[in-house]
């Protein structure tokens, strides 16, 4: 008889009902509740250690085992379980061990997004396996066209497939990228654009292997993307573009997660850092208000935009104007101008900053520093640096920062006719 | 909220969840008591549904493509059992020769073996010292119901039992369920009268008919009585064959089968059990005759067939719903029309009349059964560990390394130390 979910259920429960399997399954309760009342008594003396706990259950439920074993019962699922303990504890104590090795909201991330979902999965296969006949259920047809039918096991495996390969491929991705940066000297924008575009590989190659898994027919594959273009004309247009944008900016090392741009969307001098090239929209991050901007992709094609990091250097070059009164000699300020910004922390010695005569205005002559920065990021602090700095140096110079002046004179009246 | 609650919002989350979880913890013990109380050192027993679970060995011989339909017409009996039962659920799996054993004792190792087993009965005695089969006691009027000689194959320690309990039937290791008989398979198209004779087998190979043989001392086994157990003289009629250049001699059956269903060979010696596949690709060209008779009578296989094996796990209610089961499709109606409908194996029953006129291949069977030894799982078991031992030795006489004398002498000499 072919096998249904029913009939399954059915079996699981006629199974769960036979003698050897309740007394497995005794024992297993008996661990679990000595493992309880040990933990309660711990805890009411001890702060929660949740691995200690957790290897005390493992004990215990391996002496349960060998007890079953001893009296000559059946142990099977008591071995089983042990052992899915055992796979659960193993994962916590290797994010235990990853603690300080990561970050710890990376590492939280991988675990809650990762880790404990493989491990639950894992697990209850393991579980299951034995009670169900899990192969024969995952060849039930869950959908049926002429050339093609799809199975629960196929869905289950598009979708489980899908998401661990969106979220797995994370790792693969950051090892060989960190290869690549070892191998050609990277340098981070270029290693993070090697690891998105790593990543995007890994889960398209991945998606095609698991199309071809489930055996879907090429022709179908290519009508339902015939009919899916006519909606993408439409409906998800901007949502395609933005997509497409993405990859050829990554593509072209236009914008790269780790560029500092300054563009007209960000308003303003302020420079913002590239976090992430998402595939709708990239990630940019503002210093002065600590503000993420979320620009969809196809900005960086429709605007013009500045980068600091593009593919000469990352310096940036600010300049700073001052005015000196009109009776100090130009050689000795700019001389002054020079020295004391190349003493402000933040200023590059190499290239050295370079004082110049911008005007002769009409209450002071205007001059103008221009200095190199290392980080653009903190183009404005370095600038405010430099700015009080001069502004000590004119005092104790005794060079005067001269403000306009405007000097009335007042007309006689003419004298009345005497 | 309240002012002597700030300050402790945390302390309280957590026992507000500690008592959830002591309430979730409760309902859950309270649920499971009632079950673990059912366990049998408590002497209880819960009720639950009618399930049970059949794991059936595929015979079918590996085209390494499409399967063709079994030789057991179980999806069949399970139907028929339903419309009698509603209420029971039967899942059926079919496994592998190769993987039985093993699959089996992983599921047994959890308590999960399945209930019901249809086997060949040589796999009974492993599974029998892993104390896995329950016996089945029959009562004499169910046993009167079975052909004479085919219960006696799966009696268990039958000295014993006789002296036994005194016990109203016989005790069983296995319930049979279908009989296959070995039979000669051949290519209409290429041989038109099947050799009678082992003499007319060496003539036919000399005329350049293409032959093959099994090369183990179980698949030649057939042969022992038509020689009147001389071995001396039945190793050398084998090396006598195996100078004919159309002769072969193979190691396994998957090789024969195949060699005639690819056109490599125009004569087999073949399991009825076999039929459904070679017929469906040969359609009319597949033509099915007793086995060659020897000098001293008929060939004399031993009796193969497909037995109903008890699981020692099942709880009570698997237990009579897979007895239930078992003694349905042994029953006389189900017999026959399973004969009839598959045209592979004879019943089990006694006294069925069968059109044997109008099914060739149902008189062909019935022929080789009239010839065919009623072998006891233990004569079974031995005959099995000879053969895997003796395997070397019927390589050294097939290729003429030893003289036939020499091979017999040798062969009895390890027939001794198996005794």
């Amino acid at each position: 008889m072919s096998t249904s979910f029913s009939n399954e259920l059915a079996m699981l429960l006629a199974n769960l009902l036979r003698p050897v399997v309740l007394e497995q399954l005794l024992f297993i309760g008996v661990c679990l509740l000595l493992w309880l009342g040990l933990r309660w008594f711990w805890r009411r003396r001890q702060r929660p250690r949740p691995l200690l706990e957790g290897c005390l259950l493992l004990v215990l439920l391996a002496l349960g085992a060998g007890l079953a074993g001893l009296l000559g019962l059946m142990h099977g699922l008591v071995i089983t379980t042990t052992r899915a303990v055992g796979v659960w504890m193993a994962s916590r104590a290797a994010m235990a061990l990853a603690q300080g090795r990561l970050k710890a909201a990376a590492l939280e991330r991988l675990d809650l997004r990762l880790v404990k979902p493989l491990v639950t999965l894992v697990l209850a296969l393991q579980l299951l396996g034995p009670l169900l006949n899990l192969e024969s259920l995952s060849k039930l047809p869950l959908l049926h066209w002429d050339l093609w039918s799809l199975t629960y096991g196929d869905a289950l495996l598009l979708v489980l497939g899908t998401y661990f390969l969106t979220v797995g491929s994370l790792v693969p991705s950051v090892l060989l990228a960190w290869l690549c940066r070892r191998l050609f000297q990277l340098d981070d924008s270029g290693y993070r654009t090697t690891q998105l575009l790593i990543r995007y590989g890994v889960v398209s190659a991945g998606l095609v292997i698991l199309l071809m898994a489930v055996g879907v027919n090429p022709a179908l594959v290519a009508a339902v993307g015939g009919g899916l273009s006519v909606g993408l004309g439409f409906g998800l247009k901007e949502v395609v573009s933005n997509f497409v944008s993405g990859l050829w900016l990554l593509l072209e090392g236009a914008v790269r997660p780790g560029d500092v741009l300054l563009m007209e969307y960000s308003r303003g001098e302020d420079p913002c850092e590239v976090i992430a090239l998402g595939l709708r929209a990239t990630t940019l991050w503002r210093d002065r208000d600590n503000v993420e901007l979320v620009v969809p992709n196809t900005t960086f094609f429709t605007q013009p935009m500045a980068t600091f990091t593009g593919v000469k250097d990352r310096h940036r070059r600010a300049e700073l104007k001052i005015g000196a009164a009109y009776r100090h000699p130009p050689r000795q300020v700019i001389a002054l101008l020079e020295q004391t910004t190349t003493q402000v922390e933040g200023v590059m010695g190499t290239p050295a900053p370079r004082g110049l005569l911008l005007e002769y205005s009409d209450s002071a002559i205007t001059y103008g520093v221009r200095f190199w920065i290392e980080d653009p990021m903190q183009g404005v602090k370095v600038r405010s640096d430099v700015g009080i700095a001069l502004w000590d140096a004119f005092q104790a110079a005794g060079i005067e920062v001269p403000f306009p002046q405007r000097v009335i004179h007042q007309g006689r009246e003419p004298a009345a006719p005497s | 909220m309240p002012a002597w609650r700030i300050g402790a919002p945390a302390a309280a989350a957590e026992r507000s969840l500690q008592r959830r979880r002591r309430i979730w913890g409760s309902g859950l013990l309270a649920l499971l008591l009632p079950w673990l109380t059912a366990c049998s050192p408590l002497g209880l027993q819960a009720t639950g549904p009618k399930a049970i679970t059949i794991w059936a060995e595929n015979l079918q011989i590996d085209l390494g493509g499409k399967t063709t339909s079994q030789a057991d017409g179980l999806e069949d009996q399970i139907r028929e059992y339903r419309r009698v039962n509603p209420s029971a659920t039967i899942v059926l799996r079919r496994l592998a020769s190769s993987d039985l054993l093993a699959h089996l004792q992983a599921h047994a190792r959890d308590g999960l073996a399945p209930d019901l087993l249809l086997i060949r009965p040589r796999h009974l005695a492993a599974l029998r010292q892993q104390r896995l089969l329950r016996p089945l006691r029959l009562s004499p009027q169910a046993a009167r119901l079975f052909r004479p000689g085919v219960l006696a194959m799966v009696q268990t320690s039958p000295a014993k039992d006789a002296a036994g309990t005194g016990a109203p039937g016989p005790l069983l290791d296995a319930l049979p369920y279908l009989l296959y008989t070995n039979l000669s398979c051949y290519n209409r198209d290429t041989l038109p009268q099947p050799p009678a004779t082992l003499g007319a087998f060496i003539r036919a190979g000399a005329a350049g008919t293409r032959l093959a043989l099994g090369g183990t001392l179980e698949q030649l086994q057939w042969m022992a009585a038509s020689f009147r157990d001389n071995d001396t003289a039945l190793l050398a009629w084998i090396q006598q064959a195996n100078l004919e250049r159309t002769i072969s001699f193979v190691d396994t059956d998957q090789q024969l089968g195949l060699g005639l269903l690819e056109g490599r060979f125009d004569w087999i010696p073949c399991s009825s059990a076999w039929l459904p596949q070679l017929r469906s690709r040969l359609g009319e060209r597949l033509g099915v005759a007793p086995l060659p008779a020897g000098p001293a009578g008929p060939a004399s296989p031993y009796l193969r067939g497909r037995v109903w094996a008890f699981s020692a796990q099942s709880s009570s209610e698997q237990q009579h719903l897979a007895e239930e089961f078992a003694l349905f499709s042994t029953n006389p109606v189900q017999q026959r029309n399973l004969t009839l409908k598959l045209l592979s194996g004879l019943p089990v029953s006694a006294d069925l009349p069968l059109p044997l006129s109008g099914y060739p291949e149902l008189a062909a069977m019935q022929a080789s059964l009239n010839t065919s030894q009623f072998l006891h799982t233990a004569a079974l078991a031995r005959l099995l560990g000879l053969s895997r031992k003796a395997q070397p030795l019927m390589n050294r006489v097939i290729t003429g390394s030893i003289t036939p004398a020499e091979g017999a002498r040798q062969l009895q000499a390890l027939e001794g130390r198996q005794r």
